[in-house]
This record gives C-alpha cells, structure tokens and sequence, in this order.
C-alpha cells in the first residue's frame, strides 16, 4: 500500500510543558477529524516516538477545533535548559509526527 | 449593552523576540494595551543566572529600549504597557525605565510606571515550609531538600490582580514578576470593563485572547505548519492584535498593511500550542476550557473566537522555581560527503575513545547529526530523507564538574586533523562552557503569595 501521510490530512504545532511535549494536531478538513481521532491514537504516537517516549502518552479531543493534542509525559527527557538535544523544548516533534504513515500498520 | 471595543497587541512573544515587532505594531496598531511576553520556564534560568552574577540585574535588560521606541504613545497618552519583563527584579526594571524616561525625554513629564511583585518567593522558603509548604518537584514528586541547596529562585506563576490594581490607579506602564503570560491581557480586560472575578467564563475569554497573541506572530502566520510557504512578506509580519468586546468575544487580527495571516489555522495551530489538558488549562485567574470554543473568519485576517468557558482557580499557584544543576558544554563540526554517517561514526568514536584514553567519565555525553532529522532521538532512524551530502555534526556534554568538561571541549577541534578527511567549520573555536541552570515546578497555596504594586514614578 502506498504511504498516507499524516501530513496529507492534518497540520500541527508542539512546544514544551515542563519536560512533557505538547503536541496540537488539526485536521485540514473537518471531514478528515473522525479519521484522525480514529488512527492517531495515543499508542500510536508513542510507538512512533518509541525512542524518547517511555513514560505514558495522554490524547485529548477537541472536535470544536477539529483538533487533538497530545502530551507526550517525561518526552524531553531533562527538559530545558538541562537538555543537550538541540530540541530541548520539543519545537520539532509536531512536524516530525507529520511523517506517519497513517497506511503502515500500527504497531 | 456596552459597545467598547479594547485593543490589545503583543509585541514580543519572548524575550529576544525582534526588537522592531513593539515599534512597528504600535505605529499602525491603534492599540489601548501593548503587552510583552518575557518570561518562559528557560527565560527564568537565564535571569536567575544574570541575577547571581549582578544583583541589580535579573529583568529583560532591552526593555528600557524597547519602551523607548514607543514612548511618544505612551507619553500622549494613548497607550498603556504591560509586561512581565520585570522578571526576577521588577523594582529595578521600573527603576531603569524611569531612568530611561528622565534620560531621553527631559522635558515630558515622566508617566505613571508601576511595578507588581511578591511573586518571588526566594527568601521565603524557610518561613513558608514552617507553614507546611513542601516545594516537591510537581512533575515527579522527588522532596524539594533534593535541590534546596542549589536553588537560585522560586516565583509563583501569579494571576492579574496586581495589573487590574496598578491600571485602577492609573498607571500606564505596569512592568511585573511572573505574572502567568495569558494574566498579562486579562489584567486590562478587567480593568476596562470591570467584570465580576466570578464570571468565570468571561475570565477565561479573557486569558484564551491572552493566549492567542502571548506567544507573538504564532499566531499571525509564524511558525505556520499548514501554510507556511504561502505567507505573504514574512520579513515585515505582522504582531497579532485582539479586539475584546465586553461580552468575551473577540476577533483576532494585526496591523492593515503588515505580512501574515491571520485566518482559523493560524489561529488555531497557536490555541492548541503547549496547552495540556484543553478543558482544564490551568491559570491563577481561572481555569479555561478550550472546547467550547467557536473559531470563525469573518473577513480576511480577521477571525473570531467566541463560545469561551471557566472554571474557578486552583487553589495553589505553580511555582517556577530554578536551581544550579551542573554544567554543559558542546562542539560542532561540518562534515563533507560522501559517507557523511561513516565520518560521523568515526568522530563519535575517536571522541568517546579520546575521553576514555584522558581518563574523563562525563554524566551524560550526547551525539546528533545534524541534517538527517537526528534534532529528536529516534527520527534518523526512520532514514525519512537520502544521505545528505553535509553533515553537522554535534556533541554535547554534561557534568557536575566544569574542569572536566573544560577538557572535553579540547577534544573536538583536533578531529579537523586527525579524524576522517573533509572536516570543516570550525571557525568558531572551542566551545564554551555553560553552567546549567535546571527548572523546578512546584506548588504553594495561593493565601501565601500575597502580590503588591507600586507606582514609582
């Protein structure tokens, strides 16, 4: 199956909250909200940053906005002004995330 | 039914924000209220750091500057400025401004310029622990004795109260600690149209247009993912502006004639920017729900939010609290292709290698390439791009013990010569080192951080 791209569907943006990561999620069209609460579930997104998240990944829903967002729990590790990653405040995650590939089978 | 309309802007979405944003918003603006954004969890490291170093310091130092190139407004009367660019040191930020004031404006009458404090809680923590404060780190519970001998300062996040006051008394620049970023934009809201602290849906209006324009052009065509190669004139963007009517509803826009856009994504990417729980986003005025909220565009750049909902404040504030936590240091190096990973592998290795031969352990030693989306750990390992044909290549380092990161700097620069052959940039010499300045969340209860403002001048 060809790849789906989160990308094609949603636009998002992530930033710090302590040393989670918060990341918003918006569906470009309404229409494709249903399949975003449907696919881009919190395991999902767990699984795709397996490597920074060990701790719990929460998803709250907002079909006001057409939205989700994600905290990505204990994901920046140090966090802040500790951190040595370049991305010590998570400013990258959200178009990282656009890189799933909504057709790869979820883990 | 009250027909005002109060215009506030943001003018800096932090501190070192461009220093044009405040000028060229308030020349076409036609704003009541100009607030700035200074302060975020980092921001509070660096004025910890700056305020160990200088006791006088502690507060963002270009603000005088800043003020300055919109003093004219503020002079004639037109606009008010309320910022928590007073930091760690609101006293002695309102102290340089009147200074700045008696300097470049000689023969003007110095306007009213009050600070909010009481915020900081620094010298405090022996007397509120005998109270039964605790300080354990919000996040992971560890007892607040972990760091107690490290710690630089402890603010609590502070609501609007003391911006409402100082404005009540007239004042027309209101310069404050850690004031929560969104209470900024509530405080003249509240001033202006006097709503009952207990309307807490008006409340959290009020705080969701705070948290629209805190963060600056995020929400008026920066940091856009969904459009941003078609934003028009990005150099000259403009800075976001909310028109608050008396009934919570306001429009979003900026500046006619300005770059950006201001549409439902723009405004939206920066509603759900760094908010946790959306129905439970925590402030001192008022816990705001973001989803019951209406984002509609009325006409271009102008988008209106309505439909906001609250709840009553937590009864605790949250704390910012800094303390030392060792020291960092880090390098790059330029690597040409081909084989740029290879080369990188071998840097690592001499690296690791080169350390372990001087006899240096160090607490955490931290590699990235830059350039294969290796900025979050894990993403290279998709290999989502080709190879590229350079690399940047980066190591960090962290210890208690600055002499041994002193000699970890040494061993980057002489991989120019005996690693892998194409190395380059750098031109910038070895790297400095740092001393980390951790952050530290806690709690306190709200009856123990009791506020106070005064007008100096």
């Amino acid at each position: 199956m060809s790849p789906r791209y989160l990308r094609e569907i949603a636009h998002a943006r992530s930033g710090d909250k302590g040393s989670n990561v918060n990341i918003g999620v918006i569906a470009k069209d309404p229409a494709d909200y249903q399949e975003l609460v449907k696919s881009l579930t919190p395991e999902r997104v767990k699984s795709f940053f397996s490597e920074v998240c060990h701790n719990e990944v929460l998803r709250y829903e907002l079909p006001n906005l057409n939205a989700v967002n994600f905290l990505l729990k204990g994901a920046l590790g140090s966090g802040g002004s500790a951190s040595l990653r370049s991305d010590a405040q998570g400013k990258a995650f959200g178009e990282a995330l656009l890189h799933l590939d909504l057709n790869e089978a979820a883990d | 039914m009250n027909n005002k309309v109060v215009k506030i802007g943001c003018g800096q979405g932090f501190w070192g924000d461009w220093l044009e944003g405040p000028k060229r918003l308030v020349e076409k603006g036609g704003l009541d209220y100009l607030i700035l954004d200074y302060l975020a969890e980092v921001t509070m490291s660096v004025l910890a750091k700056q305020k160990t170093r200088r006791p006088e310091f502690g507060f963002g130092r270009d603000l005088p500057i800043l003020l300055k190139e919109i003093a004219p407004s503020i002079l004639n009367g037109k606009l008010k400025v309320v910022t928590n660019g007073g930091g760690l040191n609101p006293r002695g930020c309102a102290e340089a401004v009147v200074q700045m004031f008696k300097t470049n404006f000689p023969n003007a009458p110095i306007p009213k310029i009050a600070f909010v404090e009481g915020d900081d809680l620094t010298n405090s923590i022996s007397a509120l622990q005998a109270k039964g404060e605790k300080f354990s780190h919000l996040e992971s519970g560890a007892p607040f004795s972990a760091i107690s001998d490290r710690m630089i300062s402890m603010n609590a996040y502070t609501g609007s109260e003391g911006v409402v006051e100082a404005l009540d008394a007239g004042a027309q620049i209101v310069l404050t600690g850690r004031v929560a970023d969104p209470s900024l934009c509530l405080g003249p809201l509240l001033h202006e149209f006097s709503w009952p602290r207990s309307d807490y849906n008006l409340l959290a209006a009020g705080i969701i247009a705070g948290h629209v324009i805190e963060c600056g052009t995020q929400s008026s065509g920066g940091n856009y993912s969904l459009g941003w190669e078609n934003i028009k004139n990005p150099a000259d963007i403009g800075y976001p502006i909310v028109e608050v009517s008396s009934n919570g509803t306001f429009t979003v826009t900026k500046p006619v004639g300005t770059g950006g856009e201001v549409s439902v994504a723009t405004v939206t990417e920066q509603l759900v920017y760094e908010i946790g729980d959306p129905q439970n986003y925590m402030t001192p005025d008022v816990i705001a729900d973001f989803t019951s909220l209406e984002v509609t565009q009325e006409a271009p750049d102008r988008v209106v939010v309505r439909g906001a909902k609250g709840k009553p404040p937590p009864s605790t504030l949250k704390i910012s609290g800094t303390y030392r936590d060792g020291f960092k240091a880090e390098g790059t190096l330029v690597l040409v292709g081909p084989k740029v990973f290879s080369k990188a592998a071998v840097c690592r290795m001499m690296i690791e290698e080169r350390l372990r031969l001087t006899g240096i352990t160090l607490e955490e030693l931290y590699f990235e390439n830059i350039g294969s989306f290796d900025c979050i750990p894990g993403m290279a390992a998709k290999r989502l791009y080709p190879e590229p044909g350079e690399l940047l290549f980066r190591v960090a380092a962290r210890d208690a013990d600055e002499k041994k990161l002193e000699r970890f700097t040494r061993e980057i620069a002489p991989l120019v010569l005996s690693g892998p052959s194409g190395i380059t940039g750098y031109a910038g010499g070895k790297g400095e080192v740092k001393e980390v300045v951790s952050f530290w969340p806690s709690l306190v209860t709200r009856e123990n951080v009791p506020y106070r403002w005064e007008i100096v001048s």
